[in-house]
């Protein structure tokens, strides 16, 4: 009767050796082909034993009705190593194989009796537990591990034992910082726990869960459509709301269909175009193309394609972004654009002909008035010359009269047409030589000058400017003229130019001895048509000093003047020096 | 004594004509002046068309004074005909008009004027400038050998 429950107990024990060398197997990765092997035959075994339900490890839960592991992994074993076991040859051929296998195996393995006493450990559970097995076997788990109080493990453990229902859980275990993965296995006479240390698989897990959910919170928050396809037969494998919002298909529209075949692509060269630079170059960028809606709109928009491996499958991402409104801007933009550059141009063309029809205007002016006055001022002269003897002092008076107005009119005439004039052309600045010019005005003057017996000093030395000879030869004549012709009564004109330098500007000044112009019409006398003295006087036309200040001001230059009643004016004119 | 010379003188406006032989006067001009108050008949008279085709009543003046401002065949236009026939272009054309235009300036000295005056307002200027015109063209200046018609 012993003898045959001994071999009752022997055979037991056998069968489930070969059932946890089976789940030890399957796990244990690292010993190949060999492991393989062992595996299969081990398997075979125990789904023999089991009646076929265990194909993989994880239906190791299933396959364990309680009474499988019953009365196993108590005392027997620890009584079996304690005792030296008998001859009987299953469990001496299997006790320290089964121990040694147990040891090399990388997960840890304990078992504990109901009370939670150890009553076996292999090596690798020693290592994760810091513990030598042989000093940790008939220990109790609550003495040696009281911070174990309270915990996941320690609560499972003793569920486990309760229901006798096995599982598996994983958890941090703050005590050691790191993470476990226990299958614990109960029965009657005890526990049976695997355990592996987790923590690298479980950062890892972590890692990829942070990076899945960002790549998540990317895929759903986007404003751009993402689609994915795979490499393989093109088809779609995920797409965004986005894209079901913007493009009106939904997802089940998409899923599992070819990219292609969606009809997004209003161009097929597009798509021929986008494919061909992927299969060059492996991503295409900002790919401007126009997008198909579902209801046939057709919006532009612009794509990027990148590979990405998914699975370890090659897929692509698209993301297509929708410019639409964007280019209908640009365009409006655009349009205004143009439209603005036409009316510009316009304007400009209108500005031309005004100017035109102005200088004609000028033209005309300067020949058709002329005309009559010569005839006004020849006749006139020719009858004062050669009929005076026929004329009474009434008439020779009158007609004295005549030649006057007449040849203020010109004066009139003359100056008008020369303000007119100022910035009809368009003013080319270059370097004048000042003295020279001034000398020059000075010499056409003489006749005049000598009349009036006024005199001209020049300082020497006046440097070049930039300018126009045209427009300085206006300023410095009429200044000079003015300087001549407002003069105090008996005393001869005086008329003294000279210069000063700073800072790249010269300034020349034009001092005459003359009457003077009051404060309160300083800042009146550079008008039009503006006159301090009346016309008997001094024979100014008012235009004199307006056609200063233009072609000053058309030279970019200054004007201005100071003066002193009965002691005379001082005009200044500072322009541009040429440099170097 | 420079033998008696020719002016011929082109201008349309009759007061500036009347003025201008008065201004001859004036200076006591002895040379011949003929007035013509086309560009046509400017023409006429310089390759003896027309009623200028007796070269013996109507031979080519010595000296030509021409308006620019002429009502339909202008001045420029009679400046270019004659500028551009291989023998009349030799005669003195001086140009004289009212006109300082740059562009009338530039336009005259390209098509070979040999003078540009401009026509004071002033009467007195202007016996001033005709006497200058006979003293420089009719006396001191030395013309084309015979300019034939």
């Amino acid at each position: 009767m012993e003898c045959e429950a001994n071999v009752a107990w022997a055979s037991a024990y056998a069968l489930l050796g070969l059932l946890c060398l089976a789940i030890l197997v399957t796990r244990w990765t690292p010993f190949g082909s060999r492991a393989l092997d062992l595996r299969s035959v081990l398997l075979s075994l125990a789904g023999c034993w089991f009646g076929r339900r265990a194909e993989r490890s994880n239906r190791v839960l299933a396959m364990m009705p309680a009474a499988a592991s019953a009365n196993v992994f108590s005392s027997p074993l620890s009584t079996c190593r304690a005792e030296r076991p008998p001859q009987g040859k299953p469990d001496t051929t299997l006790h320290r194989p089964l121990a040694e296998t147990l040891d090399r195996v990388n997960d840890g393995f304990v078992a504990f009796d109901p009370e939670m006493n150890y009553t076996f450990v292999n090596r690798r559970a020693g290592e994760l537990l810091g513990r030598n097995p042989e000093d940790l076997i008939g220990k109790n788990y609550w003495t040696e591990y009281p911070e174990a109080a309270g915990s996941t493990f320690a609560e499972a453990y003793l569920r486990a034992l309760e229901t006798l229902q096995p599982m598996v859980i994983e958890d941090y275990y703050a005590p050691f910082d790191r993470w476990f993965e226990n299958r614990i296995y109960p029965s009657e006479s005890g526990l049976s726990v695997f355990f592996s240390d987790i923590t690298d698989e479980k950062k890892l897990r972590e890692a990829l869960r942070q990076s899945e959910e960002k790549f998540r919170t990317v895929f759903e928050n986007s404003p751009d459509s993402i689609i994915v396809t795979r490499v393989s037969d093109g088809l779609t494998v995920e797409v965004n709301d986005r894209f079901s919002a913007l493009t009106g298909y939904a997802e089940e529209d998409a899923i599992g269909r070819r990219f292609d075949d969606l009809n997004l692509w209003a161009n097929p060269d597009d798509l021929r175009a986008v494919t061909g630079r992927l299969h060059e170059t492996g991503r295409v960028r900002d790919f401007e193309f126009e997008r198909k809606l579902k209801n046939g709109q057709i919006r532009n928009a612009q794509v990027s394609v990148a590979r990405c491996l998914i699975d370890g499958e090659p897929h692509l991402i698209w993301t297509v972004r929708d410019i639409h409104d964007r280019k209908l801007a640009e365009l409006a933009l655009q349009a205004a654009r143009d439209q603005l550059e036409r009316r510009v141009a316009k304007r400009t063309e209108e500005l031309e002909e005004a100017n035109d029809a102005m200088k004609a205007f000028v033209y005309s002016v300067s020949h058709d008035l002329r005309a009559p006055l010569r005839a006004i001022n020849g006749f006139a002269e020719i009858l004062a010359q050669s009929h005076r003897a026929d004329l009474d002092d009434e008439g020779q008076h009158f007609l004295d009269n005549i030649v006057q107005a007449s040849g203020r009119m010109r004066r009139l005439i003359d100056d008008l047409l020369a303000y007119a004039r100022l910035g009809t052309s368009a003013i080319r600045n270059e370097p004048v030589l000042v003295a020279d010019l001034i000398a020059e005005i000075v010499g056409e003057l003489r006749p005049r000058l000598d009349k009036l017996h006024a005199c001209v000093d020049i300082a020497a030395d006046l440097p070049p400017l930039i300018g126009n000879s045209t427009l300085l030869r206006g300023v410095f004549l009429n200044l000079i003229e003015n300087g001549v012709s407002y003069n105090r009564p008996e005393v001869p004109p005086r008329v003294e130019i000279g210069w000063t330098r700073d800072d790249g500007h010269v300034t020349i000044h034009v001092r005459d001895n003359g009457v003077g112009i009051p404060a309160e019409h300083m800042d009146k006398i550079f008008r039009v048509f503006q006159r301090l003295q009346s016309a008997d006087d001094h024979p100014g036309t008012g235009i004199g000093l307006a056609i200063v200040r233009r072609s000053v001001a058309l030279l970019g230059g200054d004007v201005w003047v100071e003066s002193q009643v009965g002691e005379g004016s001082t005009f200044f004119v500072r322009l541009t020096e040429v440099p170097g | 004594m420079n033998p008696i010379a020719r002016i011929l003188m082109v201008e349309d406006n009759p007061m500036d004509v009347e003025l201008a032989l008065h201004a001859f006067r004036e200076i006591r001009l002895r040379h011949e002046i003929q007035v013509v108050t086309t560009g046509i008949e400017a023409l006429d008279a310089l390759f003896g068309h027309g009623e200028f085709a007796d070269r013996v009543r109507y031979p080519l003046p010595d000296l030509v004074l021409l308006d620019l401002n002429l009502p339909g065949v202008d001045g420029f236009d009679v400046l270019r005909r004659v500028k551009s026939t291989p023998v009349l272009k030799r005669l003195p054309i001086v140009i004289l008009t009212s006109s300082r235009e740059d562009g009338d300036r530039a336009l005259s000295y390209d098509m070979g004027a040999n003078s540009y005056l401009v026509k004071p307002i002033t009467f007195g200027d202007f016996v001033d400038v005709v006497h200058r015109i006979e003293r420089y063209w009719l006396s001191l200046n030395v013309g084309p050998p015979e300019v034939a018609g």
